[in-house]
């Protein structure tokens, strides 16, 4: 009552789910009994398709019809799979040897040819009539094709597309894009004005836009994208130790576009024209005084902006840092700069990037402890703008 | 209501259910008559009460701003109710079935439904109109004579005053929890933000609530027009104890608000030695201090102790308990330090005492020890808290709340004591 | 089901005579008019339509049973009857319950029932997406019920605001439960949503123009609008939530620079429009029910459809105003408070043209009538509330407290519930072919009409006077002076939910009376209301294939137009009775169609609709079932395919003596 293949799909999804279980009493991550299991689960799905579909053994269930129907002994048409699994087969192999990638490409052509074969066969068997087996082959093959090619098709695209867009410059871009769309929404209204277009005509425009795009993809994608230029994060200033330096090898230009918290502020940090620091609460609390209060284990965004003449950046000091912690950055930094000698800060130090004149930039603290500055105690939290003597005290009750 | 009229399926001439025929057998809706009269006469009755977070009794400039708009809204919305149902009913009554003929087939009158889609809409840009002013008005917040900043985590408020010109001078940061002090007449905005999750500041007698969102800082103006004791509650739900996440505004005149910020802001005195109290902070400072910040509390080798929540609770913080006893509740404004005899003699003080009953704090004659001593044996049995250690992994083990520390009585007994001496 | 088929036109191919051996390789389809597959399996819109509502009911009473248990614990001060944590899992339940899967789902129930027969269609478009949505949201419930046994349910209120919900601050796997739950329940109400769009698009019968539409159709038909665009947005929202707790994502997360602000907007661009979702079906019913006990038509029809449909549109701009205490700044909420205000234009008018419906008429009191009159007054105590608090300041002080409950329980329960009820009366001799009693129901309605108001009424007391919602438990000291303190309110509401309880059993007991074997009630008449719209003029219940011959209308009250003639000359329009109800129905009998198609049962809805659960337990405890759960899927997405459009005569036992079944439906 099985028939031959099927009873092969069946012996494989056990050998999977004995794999998986094998695997899952040695081996303590869980990424192979996955892949395992879910090798079992796709084989137990085919199996139960080929039990379903008879697996072409007509024989197998129904006696008159072998019989009857000369056309079952009918050769089987030509087919063009057994090739193309062949190919994808030396394919895997050549990269197996060479590069991964190779091995994937040859992999998943050899799969796709083998299921297209094994459903080519079925089709056959279910009729030997020409049109019937294509019209079995398309019930059974297109739930998988159109949404499968799809996919790829439209993944090809949009990769090919970002390749183009990465490989334009920043203005470019933008005029690509403008230029593109108009184009798109010109031949929307061409063809919307035009009942009588045929819909081969539109395919074929499409099909020429579709080519375009994936050519024009590959040959960005062979000559590179543009310089991206990558920016020091605050984290990194600060895991670096560059706080309390005026310097930056990368200065952003254009930091002030990437503050958006520009409401829900704790307060304003000013680094005003005669080079002084000032802060800026709404209500009736005075720059001067003590300093700035700042709620402590609390996140509070603070924004700096720059009224000078020159390229600052804000530094908050939060104290000395401990032995070990200054052990564990000299660690971490020496292991980001491949043994070459790294340079730490001793003390806690959090800053903003290098901002131009006139912009804005935003810094988050949270602070785990108090601190006030009664005296020049060399633990008192305070904000400061390396180059310059500039400071301001800052009050964690 | 008038809805009780029978059906009087006999009279009509159209096929009807045989079971259908035994409508007259009890008639409920009389009950429903008597029901609604008694609701209304109780309704009317309901309003006379003095509840402390009553929205109808503002006491502050906001609050009445809002109250000056929201009555009137309340009239008009009653009068189109009455009128509604004035005409629903009399068309129930009068075309009731008595036997009439089929009526009109009408399909409408376009005229008179334009005109009565055009009147609601008339008596809404009244309502509008209005609105927008006193939100705009409510937004104005220039004439500020003092800043507090309030932060929320589960389940209570941190309080401080941060260094300013305004309230009358603060010059050093005064930090409490779960009561705000502010001075009578005096234009105060809340800057408020979150530890963890959304709280939300309501003082319903001072000003309508404002949500207090972690990463955001927003402002709630509260200004009071009498010395008294403000009520307010969390009113954005805020975990598993929402519900006892209270707080409470003390205005008073301002010769008390000065007397109390010098009061927080004088120097630690150390307990007698030797003493209960004595006893109270070494076992304060080994069981306690790692979370709770006294302020001017040494440890034996005179070093200052500050204390770090932050390694110890998920939210960082910890109420300061340098003055405990100058508040008459705790653990987020949930139970009273006052004892039952003691607690109406500053809540319903009259009001030019409120400042000066307010400012003596707890003394042991008043203390209510029964909530003391139970939330010191364990907190989260008197208040519900995420304490469980088993179920701490999302947070790394840090508890939500206060958690069981397992004191023995002894110690419970010597650290009443040494609160005491705490304000 | 065959995969394979052998057209019997190919002629190299001998088509053996189908037995029942040789069924070997595909599936019998589950043909069977009695049993329980003939539920599980049916794609028949009015059995899909009364499992909804069956299903409907039980959520209706878990989650009532869940607001009496609130209710019980804060009849008096510091409760005891529940844990903080339990009350909070309590809340958060019943409001998901009665939101997601009670009025939505019956409301569905409604909308499958009563749409194909108002269209005059055989059947809803996509019969086998029908009984999907069906399943999906039967087991999506389950799903989210099940929650309660495996370590508590979701806790952080039906609005489950960011960061609260995050697994830092809910640890349990409830909150996983309820986004994934919900995540399931939307795919069942998105399905449902494009059925119905597509069936009264395009299947209404001759003759029916959308303005000849029968009203409830039309408001259901607006529903499915604002559930085709709202559902995506929660889906989305859900999906966040669902990534922040079980894959590490920081969408709401503070400290990577998130504003859990987020997630109140996207779930109020939800939430709002949901609003509309649970009360335009409720509107439409009682639209049907004034007209029919008052004798008249629908006073200003298309004042009504269009207000419907601007409350559709204009209720996608007032989110905001569940936000007014969220620190938006003042351009914002005066923005949104006036949009707010301008949304009680169009539900004013179909307040007004209610009453003009039942003004002039000849009101006939039946328990549907006076649930619709109830919904009405109830319903406008909840608008004026409203509009209360579109005053955004004055809505600062009443945000999250009682007064908002009592509000919005006027509306969902004074506005969608009774007008379900009303449907219950009005339509039950249509869908069962018996007639409830009269007396049970006038018990039911005055009950659940008092016990409602004593319930939700002292709320709006309990909330101006400083109540907030949520609160496991509420202190005496907070409660006020006097007598009629808060602590008295509160208990009134409690004691109220008693008699609201007793007034909905009485529909149980009604239901119970009407049905039990060997009740004395008969079957009730063809037309027992002298009912106006289309769907009358079917059986009770209907045939399976709905009309016997496709109607052809001519006026918006079809069924009615057909009964009286009218004699009047000119503009005066006089009506004589001409044709009872039941001789309507007997001449369209008469005159039948030859051929009726009706689409195949499927296995493949259930089996389909099984695999989501499956999938959600993935998530939660382990990868390897959502593996399991989605070769179910896919395994159904494939037998579901694959399956032809009707069932071979094989399938019958015994086989129809000629192929009865056909195409003419569309069969997705």
């Amino acid at each position: 009552m099985f028939t031959t293949g099927s009873k092969l799909l069946i012996g494989s999804s056990v050998l999977a789910t004995l794999a998986a279980i094998v695997y899952g009493v040695t081996q303590v991550d869980s990424l192979g009994i996955v892949g395992l299991t879910s090798a079992a689960i796709a084989l137990a799905f085919l199996a139960g398709v080929n039990v379903w579909a008879r697996d072409s053994n007509v024989s197998s269930m129904d006696s008159t019809a072998v019989a009857t129907a000369e056309a079952a002994d009918a050769p089987p048409g030509a087919s063009i799979w057994p090739m193309v699994f062949a190919v994808g087969a030396a394919t895997a192999l050549l990269g197996l040897v060479t590069q991964q990638s190779i091995f994937t490409i040859g992999l998943v052509v050899a799969f796709s040819a083998g299921a297209q074969w094994m459903i080519q066969a079925w089709a056959e068997a279910a009729s030997p009539d020409a049109a019937v087996a294509t019209h079995v082959r398309s019930r059974l093959a297109n739930p998988l094709e159109y949404p499968l090619l799809g996919a790829v098709a439209v993944g090809a695209i949009a990769f090919s597309f970002s390749r183009v867009m990465l490989w334009l410059s920043k203005t470019n871009t933008v005029i690509a894009f403008v230029v593109l769309a108009a184009v798109v929404a010109g031949i929307a209204f061409y063809f919307a004005f035009r009942p009588s277009v045929t819909s081969g005509a539109i395919g074929g425009a499409l099909a020429v836009f579709a080519i375009a795009v994936v050519a024009g993809g590959v040959a960005a994608g062979v000559d590179g994208q543009r310089d991206i230029h990558v920016h020091e994060t605050t984290a990194d200033l600060a895991l670096e130790g560059h706080c309390d330096s005026p310097d930056e090898f990368e200065p952003d230009e254009k930091a002030s576009q990437t503050v958006a918290a520009k409401s829900s502020l704790a307060a304003e940090v000013i680094l005003t024209e005669s080079g002084e620091l000032e802060f800026d609460v709404p209500g009736p609390i005075e720059s001067g005084g003590l300093g700035l209060t700042l709620p402590r284990a609390n996140p509070n965004n603070i924004l700096f902006r720059n009224e000078s003449g020159e390229h600052r950046r804000l530094t908050v000091d939060l104290g000395p840092l401990s032995e070990d912690e200054i052990a564990e950055l000299e660690e971490a930094a020496a292991e980001d700069s491949h043994g070459e000698e790294a340079h730490v800060s001793e003390r806690r130090q959090i800053c903003t990037t290098l901002i131009e004149e006139g912009s804005v930039q935003l810094l988050t603290l949270i602070i785990a402890e108090p601190s006030l500055p009664y005296d020049d105690d060399p633990e008192a939290y305070r904000f400061f703008v390396p180059g310059t003597d500039a400071e301001l005290n800052l009050v964690v009750p | 209501m008038s809805l009780d009229r029978t059906p009087r399926n006999e009279r009509t001439s159209m096929q009807v259910a045989k079971s259908t025929t035994t409508f007259d057998a009890v008639n409920p809706g009389r009950l429903a008559r008597l029901g609604s009269v008694a609701m209304l006469a109780a309704l009317v009755a309901g309003c006379a009460n003095d509840a402390p977070q009553d929205t109808w009794q503002p006491a502050g400039e906001n609050a009445q701003k809002i109250h000056d708009l929201q009555w009137p809204v309340f009239l008009v919305a009653g009068l189109v109710g009455v009128a509604v149902f004035g005409v629903l009913f009399y068309a129930l009554w009068r075309y009731r079935d008595t036997g009439q003929p089929i009526p009109k087939q009408i399909h409408g009158r376009p005229k008179l439904e334009i005109g009565l889609t055009i009147l609601p809409a008339v008596i809404l840009i009244f309502v509008a109109v209005p609105t927008v002013g006193t939100l705009i008005d409510l937004a104005d917040t220039d004439d500020t004579d003092c800043i507090i900043n309030v932060t929320g985590q589960q389940w209570w408020w941190e309080i401080d005053y941060p260094v300013q010109d305004g309230c009358g001078g603060i010059s050093e940061p005064i930090i409490t929890s779960g009561q705000m002090v502010i001075e009578v007449g005096t234009n105060v905005i809340v800057r408020g933000t979150s530890r963890d999750v959304i709280h939300s500041w309501w003082i319903p007698r001072l000003n309508g609530k404002r949500d207090m969102v972690p990463g955001r800082v927003h402002t709630n103006r509260l200004q009071a027009e009498a010395p008294g004791i403000y009520a307010g509650q969390c009113t954005e739900f805020c975990g598993l104890s929402h519900a006892n996440m209270r707080m409470e505004v003390i205005a008073m005149e301002h010769d008390d608000f000065e007397a109390w910020k010098a009061n927080q802001l004088e120097a630690y005195a150390a307990p007698e030695p030797e003493s209960l109290a004595a006893e109270g902070e070494s076992t304060f400072i080994s069981q306690c201090a790692r979370c709770h910040q006294v302020n001017g509390l040494e440890n034996s080798d005179g070093e200052l102790i500050i204390a770090r929540p932050d390694l110890n609770v998920w939210s960082g913080a910890a109420p300061n308990l340098t003055k405990l006893m100058t508040r008459n509740t705790f653990a987020g404004a949930s139970f009273d330090l006052l004892s039952d005899v003691c607690r109406p003699l500053v809540w319903e003080a009259p009001s030019d005492l409120v400042g000066e009953r307010y400012n003596e704090g707890v003394s042991a004659d008043c203390l209510n020890e029964v909530d003391l001593r139970e939330w010191l044996r364990n907190p989260p049995a008197k208040k519900p808290m995420y304490t469980d250690p088993t179920k701490l992994e999302a947070t790394n083990g840090l508890p939500r709340g206060m958690p069981f520390l397992a004191l023995s009585e002894d110690q419970i007994d010597q650290l009443i004591a040494y609160l005491l001496e705490r304000k | 089901m065959a995969i394979i088929e052998r057209p019997a036109d190919v002629p190299a191919v001998v088509v053996p005579t189908p037995t029942a051996s040789t069924n070997f390789g595909y599936f019998r389809r589950p043909v069977e008019t009695t049993g329980w597959k003939s539920w599980a399996f049916t794609v028949d819109h009015k059995k899909i339509g009364i499992m909804y509502g069956v299903a409907a009911m039980f959520f209706f009473l878990v989650g009532g049973l869940e607001a009496g248990l609130i209710r019980w614990q804060l009849a008096q001060a510091d409760g005891t009857i529940l844990s903080a944590d339990k009350y909070n899992q309590m809340f958060t339940m019943h409001a998901t319950t009665m939101v997601f899967l009670f009025v939505m789902p019956m409301a569905a129930a409604f909308a499958n029932y009563f749409i194909p027969l108002q269209v005059g269609a055989r059947d809803v478009a996509f019969p086998r997406l029908n009984a999907l949505s069906l399943w999906v949201f039967i087991f999506g419930g389950v799903f989210l019920n099940t929650s309660w046994f495996l370590g508590g349910a979701a806790d952080g209120g039906w609005f489950m605001y960011a960061p609260n919900s995050s697994g830092i601050f809910s640890p349990s796997n409830g909150v996983d439960f309820w986004a994934l739950g919900l995540q399931i329940t939307g795919i069942a109400s998105l399905v449902g949503a494009i059925n119905l769009i597509v069936t009264v698009l395009n299947m209404r019968a001759p003759g029916m123009s959308m303005m000849r539409m029968p009203i409830f159709t039309w408001m259901a038909f607006v529903v499915q609008m604002l559930l085709l665009f709202a559902i995506p947005v929660i889906t989305v929202a859900l999906f966040l939530l669902m990534f922040q707790r079980s894959y590490g994502a920081t969408f709401f997360s503070v400290e990577a620079g998130a504003d859990p602000l987020l997630w109140q907007h996207l779930f109020w661009i939800f939430g709002h429009p949901e609003v509309y979702i649970l009360v335009l079906p409720s509107f439409g019913i009682i639209s049907e029910v004034l007209p029919v006990f008052s004798r008249k038509p629908l006073f200003g029809y298309p004042f009504v459809v269009f207000s419907g449909a601007a409350i559709g549109f204009v209720g996608w701009g007032v989110w905001a105003h569940h936000m007014f205490a969220s620190g938006l700044g003042p351009v914002s909420v005066a923005v949104f408070s006036v949009a707010t205000m301008a949304i009680a234009v169009p539900t004013g008018v179909k307040i007004i043209n209610w009453t003009l419906t039942v003004w002039g008429g000849k009101l006939w009191f039946t328990t549907a009538m006076l649930f619709a009159i109830g919904l009405i007054v109830q319903f406008t105590i909840g608008g004026l509330s409203g509009v209360t608090h579109a005053v955004a300041p004055s809505d600062t002080q009443q945000t999250d407290t009682y007064y908002i409950v009592a509000h919005f329980h006027y509306v969902i329960f004074g506005g969608a519930v009774l007008g379900l009820f009303a449907g219950f009366y009005y339509w039950w001799p249509k869908v069962f072919g018996k007639l409830l009693s009269e007396t049970l129901g006038k018990w039911n309605f005055w009950l659940m009409i008092i016990g409602m108001n004593l319930t939700f009424g002292p709320m709006h007391i309990l909330g101006l006077q400083g109540q907030p919602r949520r609160m496991y438990i509420w202190t005496d000291y907070r409660a006020g002076e006097g007598f009629f303190n808060l602590g008295f309110w509160n208990l009134i509401a409690s004691l109220g939910t008693i008699v609201l309880g007793v007034g909905i059993f009485m529909f149980l007991v009604n239901v119970w009376v009407t049905h039990r074997p060997g009740s004395t009630t008969l079957a009730a008449p063809e037309d027992p209301w002298d009912a106006r719209s289309l769907e009358w003029m079917s059986t009770s219940p209907p045939k399976p294939h709905n009309y016997d011959r496709t109607p052809i209308v001519h006026d918006l009250d079809e069924f009615f137009h057909r009964k009286y003639e009218d004699v009047g000359e000119g503009d005066d329009h006089d009506y004589v009775l001409r044709a009872s109800g039941a001789e309507v129905i007997a001449e369209e009998e008469r005159n039948a169609d030859a051929h009726i198609h009706l689409p195949a049962p499927s296995y493949w809805p259930i089996v389909l609709a099984a695999a989501l659960p499956i999938m959600a337990y993935g998530v939660i405890y382990n990868t390897l079932l959502i593996v399991a759960g989605a070769a179910v899927a896919v395994m159904a997405m494939f037998g579901w395919a694959l399956e032809p459009a009707d069932a071979e005569p094989s399938d019958f036992d015994p086989p129809p003596p000629e192929p009865a079944t056909g195409t003419e439906l569309a069969n997705v």
